[in-house]
């Protein structure tokens, strides 16, 4: 093993640590550390406080603790990527599964459609939902990011199971006369999933950042659900007077995304380049 | 070239066609629509109605669509309902104002991107190449709005270096045109800034792994036979290489690029088509919002064309695939 590969394999541990310890955080939630992220302390006293022992995170305009705050929209924010992230993961290996086994012209037709999902900015689309609808609740956004991002995932997986259906093993299950599903789902599935899982991964860091987005300019979950967006939303009024509110959210989603993106990196095959495809 | 370039334009109108429909049938799929917040004791449920039947809206969707599609062909997007005025109008006047965003950071986004990516491929693994990874991997998993934040924050509202918001000092008349270009220079420069920021570093990755790529090929090592310099290898051979694929990443980078840039343009209230939008989709003035996402669709998919045409164009085997 070469050094840099050692010296991959150990960020790509600690990413994944780092990440256990958030999503440990989040599922604990904030209440379990005596906090509330919807209770406002005295309103004269604990108003937009600085970080202090009591409230390491300092306060808001509305004297809630900022750390309960952000435990909160941690929740909020990671729930929805996981929930869209496994719609897209469904809906992106079926698709891709099918347009890889299907003959030529259906499969033409199929790209198409992935190549025009791919070409259509899912923030304008998610936000022209958003208009006509109002505010959606968090289980009907992950829904929408999840139907409008399946399409890297499925070119990928087609592009594997191709690869997969021309080799013997296959081949020879197919010439003892296995049933089409079978064929796939014992046969080539397995040998598409670490490819599958990698996709998935790298549809987590793109989503986190966009759901941020979303909620930052008001198109997302409705309050007083707050995910990380909102946080920070909230920062922008006070630019100047209360730097935590900004600082501690961000700190938090740049470290997130970081971890899953190096995570992601880490085991993705050397000679792919998913994205380049 | 020409069957190329005609066959390209199919395949951009088809896509087109896609796009708008697929955001028409999941906004129509969506429960709700633009009046069904209006608070029913100051407009009555007749005007709620009323309203729907001027818009078309009780109209089934088998009707609605074609109908849409044909006044989008003519050109024609309805009235804004917020602003009053003709959606085209409004378009008129936003979408050069994007342009003077975009293109700039473009520019400056790809030349930064491909010289640091050229840089690090050359020197693959070493302890600066390592360095400079984990920097763009950092700026890239953060969402733009947030470095235009902190942009903002830092360099306008606590250094006062820039302005916060805006394309031009509200009211100004400008004597002549160098003051003009010196205002627009000021207000762009934090908005170009983060957006070139976070396009150089997605180039840059692709960029290095391109170089990467490419050093490892034969006529590289040919090149190296005949005794060519590290630094000739890298500039003329290695870049030719590259040039291909890095305008197809452009491609594929156009749609998040387009909806990020609309969320920085919110931040620094660029007058704008993205800050235009966001605007739009909070008054729910929903002919501008479904005319943005339009002509943000078929901007990334005039992008994307452009962008294969430039591959096929400075691709070395001259190889032209439609």
């Amino acid at each position: 093993m070469t050094q840099a590969s050692r010296a991959g394999r150990r960020t790509g541990i600690a990413a994944a640590v780092v990440l256990a310890i958030i999503v440990g955080i989040a599922l604990i939630g904030p209440t379990s550390f005596g906090r509330s992220a919807s209770d406002s302390g005295d309103l004269r006293t604990d108003r937009l406080s600085p970080p202090s022992a009591a409230h390491p995170f300092g306060t808001d305009a509305s004297s809630r603790d900022v750390m309960a705050r952000v435990v909160q929209g941690t929740r909020v924010s990671l729930g929805i990527a996981v929930l869209s992230v496994g719609i897209l993961f469904v809906i992106g290996v079926a698709w891709g599964g099918l347009s890889g086994l299907a003959p030529a012209a259906a499969d033409r037709w199929m790209m198409r459609l992935v190549d025009a999902l791919l070409a259509t900015p899912r923030l304008l689309i998610v936000l022209a939902v958003v208009a006509f609808t109002g505010r959606l609740a968090a289980p009907a956004l992950a829904l929408l990011l999840g139907l409008t991002g399946w399409a890297q995932m499925s070119r990928v997986v087609r592009a594997r199971v191709r690869e997969v259906r021309a080799s013997d093993h296959v081949v020879a299950a197919r010439a003892l006369g296995t049933p089409a599903l079978s064929l796939f789902l014992r046969h080539i599935l397995p040998e598409v999933a670490p490819t599958a899982f990698v996709m998935a991964i790298l549809a987590a860091a793109a989503v986190v950042p966009l759901e941020a987005s979303l909620s930052f300019i008001g198109a997302s979950v409705a309050p007083p659900t707050a995910s990380w967006g909102v946080l920070l939303r909230d920062a922008t009024d006070h630019p100047t007077d209360a730097w935590w509110l900004l600082l501690f959210p961000s700190v938090v989603i740049a470290t997130t995304v970081m971890c899953v993106n190096m995570l992601g990196e880490r085991l993705q095959p050397r000679d792919r380049n998913f994205l380049a495809r | 070239m020409l069957r190329f370039a005609a066959a390209r334009a199919r395949q951009t109108a088809i896509v087109a066609i896609i796009v708008t429909s697929l955001a028409f049938f999941l906004v129509h799929a969506a429960p709700g629509d633009p009046f069904s917040t209006i608070d029913t004791s100051v407009e009555s449920a007749a005007a709620r109605a009323e309203m729907r039947v001027r818009y078309g809206l009780d109209r089934p969707l088998y009707q609605q669509y074609p109908a849409m599609l044909m006044n989008f062909a003519r050109g024609e997007f309805g009235t804004s309902f917020s602003q009053s005025r003709p959606v085209s109008a409004v378009l008129a006047e936003v979408i050069p104002d994007t342009l003077l965003l975009m293109l700039p950071a473009l520019t400056f986004g790809v030349l930064l991107g491909v010289a640091l990516g050229t840089w690090q491929g050359a020197r693959a693994g070493s302890s600066a190449d390592r360095g400079w990874s984990t920097v763009t991997l950092g700026v890239l998993s953060v969402p733009e709005f947030l470095i235009a934040l902190i942009a903002a924050t830092l360099f306008a509202v606590r250094l006062g270096w820039f302005p916060a918001t805006g394309m031009l000092r509200i009211g100004a008349t400008h004597s002549s045109f160098a003051d003009l270009l010196g205002d627009y220079l000021h207000h762009a420069a934090l908005p170009v800034a983060t957006l070139t920021l976070t396009i150089a570093c997605a180039v840059a990755r692709f960029q290095r792994t391109a170089v990467i790529g490419a050093r490892s090929e034969e006529f590289v090592r040919t090149a190296r036979a005949k005794g060519a310099t590290d630094r000739r290898i890298i500039m003329t051979h290695v870049l030719r290489r590259t040039a291909a694929s890095l305008c197809a990443i452009l491609g594929l980078l156009f749609p998040a690029l387009i909806g990020g840039a609309a969320i920085v343009e919110d931040v620094f209230a660029w007058p704008g088509a993205g800050h235009t939008l966001v605007a739009a989709v909070s008054s729910r003035d929903y002919p501008l919002v479904i005319a943005l996402v339009t002509v943000g669709s078929i901007a990334v998919c005039v992008g994307s064309a452009l962008a294969d045409a430039a591959a096929a164009w400075v691709s070395p085997s001259g190889a032209v695939d439609a």
